[in-house]
């Protein structure tokens, strides 16, 4: 394919590719799932489990929906991609800057989702493949969802400044949730750190403001936002009105086990990188 | 030798392992484990900075990952060494210091991986290792100067540490992904030897690669070293434990002095980029030893001080004394160390006596006693300039007849100067009743600094830069032009002796220049007591980002 026709035909491959590897205001739907709340008995929607699913399989989608989009544009679709991946640029750094103010969970994991998988076009308007960054930004996140999900569980929501002081009275949650915030905002050797190099490594020779701009950026806010989170849930004085209630032994292995898994994903990804 | 240098990485790592692993068995007796470890860490590279230094060899390692490679040169094993040392003091410290602390096996765990992870920054042998150990840095700082969890004070001041490491993190993000593109390699050696044999390529943008990178790694290396305006970090750290203090001012904030090193290949093929590492270094110096002064606190003072002495340390880097910086990084962080392990024990005695001699000091500073000036301000003000002049010609003289060719020496020997010039002003202004033999302590003990100093300087230029090309490559790439740079010298030296001068003409007429000019006086004081307001500006930026997002959230309706 390709020619005006194979660019006419791309665009709605590319748009419908926004939806999963989101791009403002295609991301208010990924957004709007996330934060879903049971509306009846067992509305699978609202599930963790189903939620976390999401999170995997959009970027597969999503990459899949690219890779057609690029067939069919062939050679002749260059403009059409850089104008996606100034558009994938801008809705990172967009919801990077929400993410500062964000204080609920499951608006906070939407909302760098969002602004993660956005950079992801940037890497594919400079020929990187997208599908290993993809799934190491996208894997990167579970972590913090499920404990996020523990949380509210344990305390009816997820949300920082409610019940500060976990490190005091929930350390093993606490150690936990601490690598989780920082596997999910790209600290080394998350999937997450080792995609962004892959991104800025392959983008950079194509252009280097339009690709390290924005990582560097959305990055920088992660790590802000990231802080705040923890600020609010395992740093401070704990309230005494609460019951707390520790991780045991099996679940701590189950999630330090699941990290550990997704270090070596992150391996994985530098062997290919280099 | 290859088993040797992983280990010297992996110990302290497996060291904060087994610590959290014995910790509900050995209670406070984990501390045994985690000093043990460092001990043996600090072996380990004194062993390997011997193998190297008998050798000579740069040999660099690798465990068929594109990752983890180690470089074994007398930069990487010096600085383990100097790491390890620092490391092991603290440990050995800390032992009793966190006695009775309900976070004591946190701390030793924490102590163990940043030792580990500055082993691992500073052994790297590819650049994307090199990030790592960088980056993570910064995070293990975090947790540690956050040691009290439930101090606020502790929670927002590390967060403006990590903030302002995660700033110096994107542009050697940037320098590497550029080093990548452009030479297709990771690995130091391969792109100090490409940089070398390319030094004219250019980015996609036009500019010149090596100035280009020069830039990011000076800005990476200005905001871990806290070079002014990214400095609010290092003072304001001091809720974290004193051993993190001792740690972060002797050991971590060094980390810019070792990058700029690192790449001294890269700056050797510059042109102009190293003068901004010496206006940013002076402006830094300058402003940290002012704002020092204003500190009644000994541990904020101190923080101050490193900040100055950082300062000086990439101003060296500047005028193309690379070694220089690296032995006064040694020489600051063994000092700085003392003084803040110190510090505890200086506070707690001096609340049951202050134990100041009677003397000149005591009636200067304690009764504000001014006597009157020795001699003739006239004799006092030739000796206070001339002297010192004399001595750093002299030691630079004995030890390379040279110097005069690098603008960068005279510079160097220009502060010398200065900072002679200035503790004799004080010899003056304390008065005294023997004031020829008090002077003639001072200008012994300056000679034996500047005399130290200048020997050990040349020692390290040996160890570090054993290739003269190197070396005069880095002074060329900080010269500016010879005429221009003669005039500007000679102006300062001129403006200094006359500044002199005048202070000694107030003084001796007992008319301080505070007094006669006390409106600016008082506006400037206003103005350091606020600390320039630099970090009331960050304050207010970051509550207004705050709003803003959460205005922007609402109107969006937070999907």
């Amino acid at each position: 394919m390709g020619g005006l026709l194979g660019s006419m035909l791309a665009l709605p491959c590319f748009v419908l590719a926004g939806l999963c590897l989101p791009l403002f205001p295609l991301s208010v739907g990924v957004n709007r799932l996330l934060q879903r709340q049971p509306t009846r008995a067992g509305d699978r929607l609202a599930q963790p489990g189903t939620k976390a699913l999401v999170l995997v399989t959009l970027p597969l989608v999503g990459v899949t929906l690219l890779a057609a989009g690029r067939w069919l544009a062939a050679d002749d679709g260059g403009w059409l991609v850089r104008g996606f991946a100034l558009w994938g640029g801008l809705t990172s750094l967009l919801y990077a800057f929400r993410l500062l103010s964000a204080r609920d969970g499951q608006i906070w994991i939407g909302q760098l989702y969002t602004s993660a998988l956005a950079l992801v076009w940037v890497g594919v308007a400079h020929d990187v493949p997208p599908l290993l960054p993809a799934l190491g930004l996208a894997l990167s996140l579970l972590p913090l969802w499920f404990l996020l999900d523990g949380l509210t569980r344990r305390f009816g929501i997820a949300r920082t400044g409610l019940y500060p002081g976990l490190a005091l009275r929930m350390p093993r949650f606490a150690a936990l949730f601490i690598v989780a915030v920082l596997v999910a905002v790209a600290v080394p050797f998350s999937p997450g750190f080792f995609a962004i190099a892959d991104l800025a490594f392959g983008g950079v020779g194509a252009n280097a403001l339009l690709t390290l701009l924005p990582l560097s950026l959305a990055w920088l806010l992660w790590t802000w936002a990231g802080i705040n989170l923890l600020a609010g849930i395992v740093f401070g004085e704990p309230r005494v009105d609460l019951d707390y209630a520790d991780l045991d032994g099996r679940a701590v292995l189950g999630h330090a086990g699941g990290m550990m898994c997704l270090a070596l994903f992150g391996l994985v990804l530098v062997e290919r990188m280099l | 030798m290859a088993l040797l240098t992983y280990a010297l990485v992996l110990l302290m790592l497996c060291s904060a392992l087994a610590v959290q692993l014995s910790a509900p068995r050995l209670g406070e007796g984990i501390a045994r484990i985690s000093v043990a470890a460092s001990a043996i860490t600090f072996a380990l590279a004194v062993v390997l900075f011997s193998w190297r230094l008998g050798t000579g060899d740069t040999p660099l390692l690798s465990i068929g990952l594109g990752l983890f490679s180690l470089y074994v040169d007398a930069l990487s094993t010096l600085m383990a060494v100097l790491v390890s040392a620092v490391g092991l003091v603290v440990h050995v410290f800390s032992v009793r210091y966190m006695q009775d602390d309900p976070a004591y096996t946190r701390f030793f765990v924490l102590l163990d991986v940043i030792i580990g992870v500055i082993l691992l920054m500073v052994l790297a042998g590819d650049l994307l290792t090199l990030l790592l150990g960088w980056h993570l840095l910064g995070v293990c700082l975090y947790f540690l100067l956050n040691h009290d969890t439930r101090r606020p004070a502790a929670n927002r001041f590390a967060f403006w540490t990590l903030f302002t490491h995660r700033v110096g993190d994107l542009p050697l993000l940037a320098a590497i992904a550029l080093i990548y593109h452009a030479y297709g390699t990771l690995s130091l050696p391969a792109v100090f030897e490409a940089v070398a044999a390319e030094p004219d390529k250019a980015t996609l943008l036009g500019l010149p690669l090596a100035e280009t990178l020069g830039l990011l790694v000076l800005l990476a290396a200005f905001a871990k070293s806290a070079q002014f305006p990214l400095h609010t970090w290092l003072p304001y750290t001091m809720d974290g434990p004193t051993p993190v203090s001792a740690l972060m001012h002797a050991g971590i904030v060094n980390a810019g002095g070792f990058l700029i090193n690192r790449f001294a290949p890269v700056f050797a093929e510059t042109q102009s980029v190293l003068l901004l590492a010496f206006a940013v270094g002076l402006i830094t110096t300058i402003m940290g030893a002012l704002m020092m002064l204003m500190q009644s606190d000994i541990k904020k003072a101190l923080g101050y001080s490193t900040m100055g002495q950082m300062g000086y340390m990439v101003m060296e880097c500047g005028v193309g004394a690379f070694s220089l910086a690296i032995y006064h990084l040694i020489a600051h962080g063994v000092f700085k160390a003392t003084l803040f392990l110190g510090s505890g024990a200086i506070i707690a005695n001096a609340r049951k006596d202050p134990n100041i001699p009677e003397g000149e000091i005591y009636k200067f500073m304690v009764e504000r006693k001014v006597p009157h000036p020795p001699l003739s301000w006239v004799v006092f003000a030739g000796i206070t300039i001339t002297v010192p002049l004399l001595i750093v010609l002299a030691a630079h003289q004995l030890v390379d007849e040279g110097f005069l060719h690098h603008q960068g020496a005279l510079i160097l020997l220009l502060f010398g100067w200065i900072t002679g010039a200035q503790t004799l002003f004080f010899v003056y202004k304390i008065g005294g009743e023997r004031p020829f033999s008090v002077l003639l302590y001072v200008a012994l003990s300056f000679a034996a600094v500047i005399l130290t100093y200048v020997l050990v300087g040349h020692a390290f230029d040996a160890l570090l830069y054993p290739d003269p090309a190197l070396r005069e490559a880095l002074y060329r790439a900080a010269s500016v032009n010879a005429t221009t740079f003669a005039l500007v010298l000679v102006l300062l030296m001129v403006l200094i002796s006359a500044g002199w001068l005048v202070v000694f003409r107030s003084e001796a007429a007992q008319q301080p220049l505070t007094r006669r000019f006390r409106e600016l006086h008082l506006r400037l004081y206003a103005l350091l007591s606020r600390e320039f307001y630099v970090a009331d500006f960050y304050s207010r930026l970051a509550e207004q980002m705050l709003a803003a997002s959460r205005r922007l959230n609402a109107w969006l309706r937070w999907v």
